[in-house]
Parts: structure tokens; sequence; C-alpha cells
């Protein structure tokens, strides 16, 4: 995946920023999680549009059947459908194959990261601050920091 | 028990809890006049399998937990019970995650959902051991942490 797969309006920025706000998906099964992301989300500075909330894979699934966004956020451990899960049906069906993933989580595999980066994803530890979210989100996106 | 765990615990426990909830934590613990008369602390656990199994398991002063959602959040209002309960499960599962790449680098674990209990949790089976544990005092109350592992072939927990 390159910046070309991008929709240009984000990042063709004569300034490098982001030009247009963002559409998130924020995936995990705690809901004070998914508050704390999404609060940190518009903490970050970036442009936000609309943040939607998933409390499992198969939830995400359905929320991307009917909106685009421009990130998904996932955590790795969920009940029901686990974010390595989602991230194999995101990568399997051609509709969702591109879309832009940030793995959150608590425990840092080496080894994992390694590989979700190698896909064009991205891997944030927690816990973390927005300043850390802005530049893991700006750095999948492919989008130099203003 | 190893000195350099009960390090990364405190310090992970610390990190977690100034990070996610702006509550500063310092070692130790001053005895207070109250501190009978406390309300029983809350307890997550959090239960991991993988190279070794396990759990980690933090106790949090009843008194203090809605000002831990609450500054999880970023909300002036005391969420409800469950999202009070809800937000130091997460911080029971950020330092877990955090404490086992530590004590074993190239372990593969996968941590289960947190449990959080008022009072009292059941008791971890006789084949575990607390191989690390810190205290610390946040706002004047006790936060603490534990790290148990289970010996091979041992009982599950029951936390």
């Amino acid at each position: 995946m390159s910046p070309s797969d991008l929709p240009p309006d984000v990042v063709t920025g004569t300034d490098g920023a982001a030009q247009r706000p963002l559409d998130f998906l924020i995936v995990d099964d705690s809901a004070v999680m998914r508050a704390v992301i999404s609060k940190l989300v518009r903490m970050s500075g970036l442009p936000v549009g609309e943040i939607h909330h998933a409390a499992d894979g198969a939830e995400a699934l359905a929320v991307l059947e009917s909106h685009s966004v421009d990130l998904a956020t996932v955590d790795i451990n969920m009940a029901g459908m686990s974010g390595d899960e989602l991230v194999r049906r995101l990568r399997a069906n051609p509709a969702t194959a591109a879309q832009r993933v940030l793995i959150i989580s608590s425990e840092r595999r080496e080894e994992r990261t390694r590989e979700i980066e190698a896909s064009g994803g991205g891997f944030l530890q927690k816990p973390f601050d927005a300043e850390t979210l802005r530049a893991a989100v700006l750095r999948v996106l492919e989008i130099p920091d203003a | 028990m190893p000195e350099a765990i009960q390090d990364v615990l405190a310090g992970a426990t610390q990190i977690a809890l100034e990070t996610t909830a702006f509550l500063f934590a310092e070692p130790g613990v001053q005895p207070t006049d109250d501190a009978a008369v406390a309300p029983p602390p809350f307890v997550s656990t959090v239960e991991f399998v993988g190279a070794r199994s396990g759990a980690l398991r933090v106790e949090f002063p009843a008194r203090l937990l809605p000002v831990l959602a609450a500054n999880v959040l970023g909300e002036d209002a005391s969420p409800n019970d469950e999202t009070q309960r809800d937000a130091l499960g997460e911080l029971a599962n950020i330092i877990c995650g955090n404490v086992l790449p530590a004590f074993d680098p190239g372990g593969k674990y996968s941590i289960g959902p947190p449990a959080v209990v008022n009072g009292a949790p059941a008791a971890f089976g006789a084949g575990a051991v607390c191989v690390a544990s810190t205290e610390l005092q946040v706002e004047g109350e006790r936060v603490g942490a534990s790290l148990w592992l289970r010996a091979p072939g041992s009982a599950e927990t029951s936390a």
C-alpha cells in the first residue's frame, strides 16, 4: 500500500498536514478504552470527522459495510471475534483489504509487531498519550506531520 | 523475590496510573488514622497463559475508584459503577501487558479479560506463587499490585 492509495485530499496539502477530517473506527471490547481512545483522538490535534465504535470484530465488520473510515484502531484481545481475526477478514475481503489499521494492545510482541507493520498496519502499546497516538496515526496513514 | 521484576511491576503501575488517569503514585504507603475503617478495596485480576501462566492483581481503594474512572475518561462527573470497574480492569490489563515482556522477553502470552471484585477475591490455587508485589501511595490511599505465577501442572485459579 502506498500514499497513492489514499484519497488525494488526505495527503496533498502543501504544508504536509491532513487536509480534511479523518474518520475513525475504534474497536475495543472495553467501553472505557473506546472512550479513552476517542478522547485522545480528539486531543491529538488531528482533523477529526466521524468516530465510530465497535465492541468486537463482528460489530466492526458491520460498521465497515456501511461506513468508510480512514483508520480503524483495533484491540487484540476481545471477546467474540478477536482483533487478529478481524484483521485477517479485512485483508481477505477485496473491499476492505486496503483498510488502514492501527493495532492497540497492552502487550507488545516484536515478532507480531513486525508482521502488522509489514501488512501496512501499525502497532501502539498501551498506555499512550495523545501525542503518541497522533504520531502512530500519521505513520499508518503515511501523512507527514505538519 | 526478584528485585528486577519488582521494579518493573512498580514502574509499570506508576506509568499506567499517570498516563491513563493522571494519578501520581509514590512508592511505599504511609499509615493513616482511618485505614482500619476504610471500605474494602476493589481488586482487579487478569489471568494470562502462554510461556508461563499466572495472574496480575491490582488492589485499588474504593474511595479513589470514582476518581480513577473520571480521570481516565476525562470527565468531571463520577462515572457509573460499571464504568468504574471497567476502568480498573483496563488498568490491570495495561500493567500486565507491560510487565510480562520484561519478565520473559521472548515469551508469548494471551491475557484474559479482567475480573473486578469489591473485597477479597478468591484465593489462588496452591500452586500459584507471588513473584513480585508493590505498594504505592496515590492521593493518600494504598494501591497494590502483585504478579503471580502458577507452577506447571497446578490447578487453575478461580479469581
